[in-house]
């Protein structure tokens, strides 16, 4: 009994040794991963690639992708999610295909449609091809266009066709007028090809049973379902009768570089990162504190890097409804918050670094179309706590005497918050942390009795003017803007942005919310891609996800995936 | 004693309606739109408007209450909203996911944790059995999340012998069931132990070693079948438990099971996949209780008598 005792008590100490003691990134297993040390990097790169291997001319027949969250609907109109942002491109086709993020019209690559011309401001010619079929062989014609888009607002709740698109008239079976109810930098580009829109035939869709759409769905993209295990995986084949034969028409997001693509749900962020290292799948995108187990500047000896540009820009909004916040009322009392945030601490309070996040310099991110160049490094509130005492004091109030509810989301870490309530008790203000879950938080952030600064997370499609629409168009909100703006100027200057979109239209709205003190871009954070050093190059789609069937392998690549 | 099945189980109905109408009433009144995460901060509020009338949500309390109940006496929980499938089908698939991580847990549990226990017993404050308390003290305050990162660092990435996670064959439960089942393995241990000692002291067992039996003949044939009852509640809450779903070993493992897919639910707000898995947990638990008071009447024939009483007088 003793000796049975004694050697379970060394087992488990031998287990808490070698789990704890281990350098994770220099396994064993990793350095059997093969070859050189892929490479790649370069922050805020779209699109990077190893130097190992030479690129397959055809086609690898399996790779294994770790996806970060399990609720998802693949159904042709399923609701919005992570996943779906990946893979809805692999199974659903759109009229144009957007090559990478932000690209404008003329940018996009067509894929159903063999052209879209411009015949005013608010209406558009498409010409569909004239040979498209599904998957199940139906014919994709004008009509299930019109059926699809109006299934995409019904069903998927995606509004912004509803915000964007007044209706399609159709000319026959492969011509369309889209007649829009705005126009401007990203609205045509949106409905033309965002990953949102999938097309789907209407006959088929019809009568189809639930769990036909749920597990095999008429699909016009490249890729059709093999197998769907709801919250654990989903097997993409490449669907051999593809409606687009000619290779030369192919765009990026038909490209059949795998024959099969085995999504893996992994949840959890150690967890991704472990399965590659344990070779159980070929590639994935980890958090930032994942990243130094596969790059220290480049990536390390056995995998492929790849850092794109953050679409999210963190930021800071500031209560501007008068009466119901200290700060709307008080210039002074919003500058003092403003130059009292540091931008770039908070970004180090949420472990990120140089490497997987970036500081912004207005309300929107330096990946999307519009940023300017010479914002960068500019004066955009820089932190200055001795201007924002100086603001404090001026507002007449005593160190202490405003309090300011900070509304924020318990999944922000802890150390963001941290700091921003360190900067801004620093300037003299009392500040009270009201985190909550995402449903909560969502339920409070439109009303404006409920928080005098919200951190958020805001993103937009492409151009940063879409980004600003999104949040101070009044015609979104039932109390003027996200931050209940009721400014006329603003409301004029966003407008002049957003439908004519120059470089000085961008650059006025800019300055003019820098006037007013209303909102603060804080940072973006990177995706991080990492694969196995046999992929050569992983392309990102238009949302800045994975686009797996377009990733480049090594020459006779074969899938670790187990 | 079929006449007391069946009357444990009619009772279940007004428990598993309780259920419903308490669980519906607390979403109803938890604040937070499901609509305004699905539709994300593009949504105007006619957009907000016309998804809500749409799912039903802009109708009276009383309405969607009877809305549910008939669809629950009808077996439909309803539609996700985000995923756009049937909650009843959801957890028709992934139930045998949960309920093979629950069996084998709760089997590894009763075939570690009980002969540790015992042997505890047995050696009652002997240099082994403060080895064991320890153990299982130890077993009892290690986080799960802990101890299964542990498990995966050493058995799958250092050694290279089992999957890191997913499904598939019984290899793929070898690592969440063992993490799923130290906490419980150790308190049945505990809990074993104490019903021994506690056993072991009569005088019925004083007398069986008098006449000269062997040791193994009481301890197994005289000792523990007395002392099993308090470890058969043990084991029943933690079955239960453990088929109601285990968040953090399904998340580490990625094992699409009930309580993944009810935490998905709450946090956004998708009420039939939160109002759905409730009824599913309150069923399981009401049923592992009935199957656990059949157990104790299998093993204590006092205990049957007693409910075949009951029913008589019923």
């Amino acid at each position: 009994m003793k000796k049975i005792s004694g050697a379970i008590l060394a087992a488990a100490l031998s287990i808490s040794l070698i789990g704890c003691g281990g350098n994770a990134s220099g396994s064993g297993a990793n350095s059997a991963a093969g070859a050189s040390g892929g490479q790649s990097g370069g922050a805020a790169q779209n699109g990077t690639g190893a130097a190992a291997g030479t690129a397959a001319s055809g086609q690898v027949d399996k790779v294994v992708v770790g996806l970060t969250a399990s609720s998802f609907d693949v159904s042709p109109f399923g609701t919005n999610s992570i996943p779906r942002q990946w893979l809805a491109q692999n199974l659903y086709g759109s009229l144009y295909c957007m090559p990478y993020y932000g690209a404008t019209l003329e940018e996009m690559e067509p894929w159903l449609a063999k052209s879209i011309e411009k015949v005013d401001d608010t209406t558009y010619s498409v010409e569909l091809y004239d040979y498209i079929h599904d998957s199940k062989g139906n014919a994709i014609t004008s009509e299930d266009i019109v059926f699809s888009y109006e299934h995409l607002f019904t069903d998927a709740q995606e509004t912004r066709i509803n915000t964007y698109l007044d209706y399609i008239e159709v000319v026959d079976d492969q011509h369309m007028l889209f007649h829009l109810k705005k126009y401007g930098p990203g609205v045509m580009e949106f409905l033309a090809g965002n990953y949102t829109l999938t097309i789907c035939d209407k006959d088929w869709f019809e009568g189809a049973s639930e769990e036909e759409r749920m597990n095999d769905p008429a699909v016009t993209g490249a890729y059709k379902i093999a197998s769907y295990t709801p919250g654990a995986e989903l097997v993409l084949e490449a669907v051999e009768d593809y409606w687009q034969t000619d290779e030369s028409l192919r765009c990026s997001a038909d490209t059949q570089n795998v024959k099969t693509i085995q999504y893996k749900v992994i949840t959890e962020n150690s967890m991704r990162s472990i399965a590659l290292e344990n070779h159980e799948i070929d590639a994935t995108v980890v958090d930032a504190s994942e990243l130094k187990r596969f790059y220290d500047g480049s990536a390390l000896p056995g995998w492929n890097v790849n850092i794109t540009g953050g679409v999210f820009c963190n930021t800071i909004f500031v209560n501007m409804d008068s009466g119901k916040s200290p700060l709307a009322d008080d210039e002074n009392l919003r500058k003092a918050v403003l130059y009292a945030l540091d931008s770039e601490s908070i970004m180090y309070g949420g472990d990120y670094d140089e490497s997987t996040a970036e500081v912004c310099y207005s309300f929107g991110t330096s990946a999307m179309n519009g940023y300017q160049e010479s914002w960068v490094g500019s004066d955009y509130w820089g932190y200055d706590p001795a201007k924002a005492k100086e603001c404090y004091q001026a507002s007449g109030h005593a160190d202490g005497q405003v309090t300011i509810r900070l509304l924020s989301r318990t999944s922000i870490a802890d150390g963001i918050h941290s700091v921003i309530i360190a900067n801004l008790q620093a300037a003299g203000f009392k500040v009270e942390l009201l985190s909550y879950d995402q449903a909560l938080f969502n339920s409070y952030k439109n009303d404006s009795s409920q928080w005098d600064l919200i951190l958020d997370n805001k993103g937009a499609t492409g151009p940063i003017v879409s980004c600003w629409d999104n949040n101070f168009n009044p015609a979104g909100y039932t109390n003027g803007s996200v931050c209940f703006t009721h400014d006329d100027h603003l409301t004029e200057l966003l407008t002049k942005a957003t439908t004519e979109g120059s470089t000085e239209d961008i650059q006025a709205f800019h300055e003019y919310l820098k006037e007013i003190a209303c909102v603060k871009g804080l940072f973006t954070t990177y995706n991080l891609m990492i694969a196995q050093d046999g992929i050569l190059e992983q392309k990102v789609n238009g949302n800045m996800m994975p686009r797996v069937n377009a990733y480049v392998f090594a020459e006779g690549y074969q899938s670790v995936g187990k | 004693m079929i006449r007391y099945i069946g009357k444990r189980l009619l009772q279940m109905i007004p428990i598993l309606l309780t259920v419903a109408i308490l669980i519906f009433t607390l979403m109803y009144f938890v604040p937070g739109d499901p609509v305004e995460i699905m539709l994300g901060d593009t949504a105007t509020p006619e957009q907000i408007a016309a998804a809500r009338a749409k799912f039903g949500l802009d109708k009276p309390y009383l309405i969607r209450l009877w809305n549910y109940l008939v669809g629950i006496v009808h077996l439909d929980f309803g539609t996700s909203y985000l995923q756009g499938s049937s909650v009843a089908s959801e957890l028709f698939l992934r139930f045998p996911r949960t309920l093979t991580l629950a069996s084998l847990s709760i089997l590894f549990t009763i075939v570690v944790g009980i002969p540790i226990g015992i042997q505890c017993a047995i050696h009652a404050n002997k240099l082994s059995d403060k080895i064991w308390m320890f153990l299982t003290m130890l077993g009892n305050s290690m986080p799960g999340f802990w101890l299964a990162l542990l498990l995966v660092i050493l058995f799958s990435v250092k050694l290279g012998l089992l999957p890191s996670n997913g499904t598939g064959g019984l290899e793929y439960y070898i690592l969440p069931v063992v993490a799923n089942s130290i906490g419980s393995l150790a308190d049945i241990a505990r809990q074993t132990r104490s019903s021994m000692l506690e056993v072991i002291r009569s005088d019925y067992v004083v007398t069986a070693r008098a006449k000269g039996l062997p040791e193994k003949e009481v301890i197994w044939k005289h000792a523990l079948p007395n002392a099993l009852i308090p470890i058969i509640t043990v084991c029943g809450s933690r079955f239960g438990f453990m088929l109601g779903g285990t968040v953090i070993i399904e998340s580490v493992f990625s094992i699409p099971g009930i309580g993944m897919y009810m935490v998905n639910g709450i946090n956004s707000r998708d009420y039939p996949v939160v109002q759905g898995s409730i009824i599913y947990i309150a069923f399981i638990f009401a049923f592992i209780m009935l199957i656990t008071d059949l157990i104790y009447a299998y093993v204590d024939p006092r205990i049957k008598a007693q409910y075949v009483k009951s029913v008589k007088k019923a």
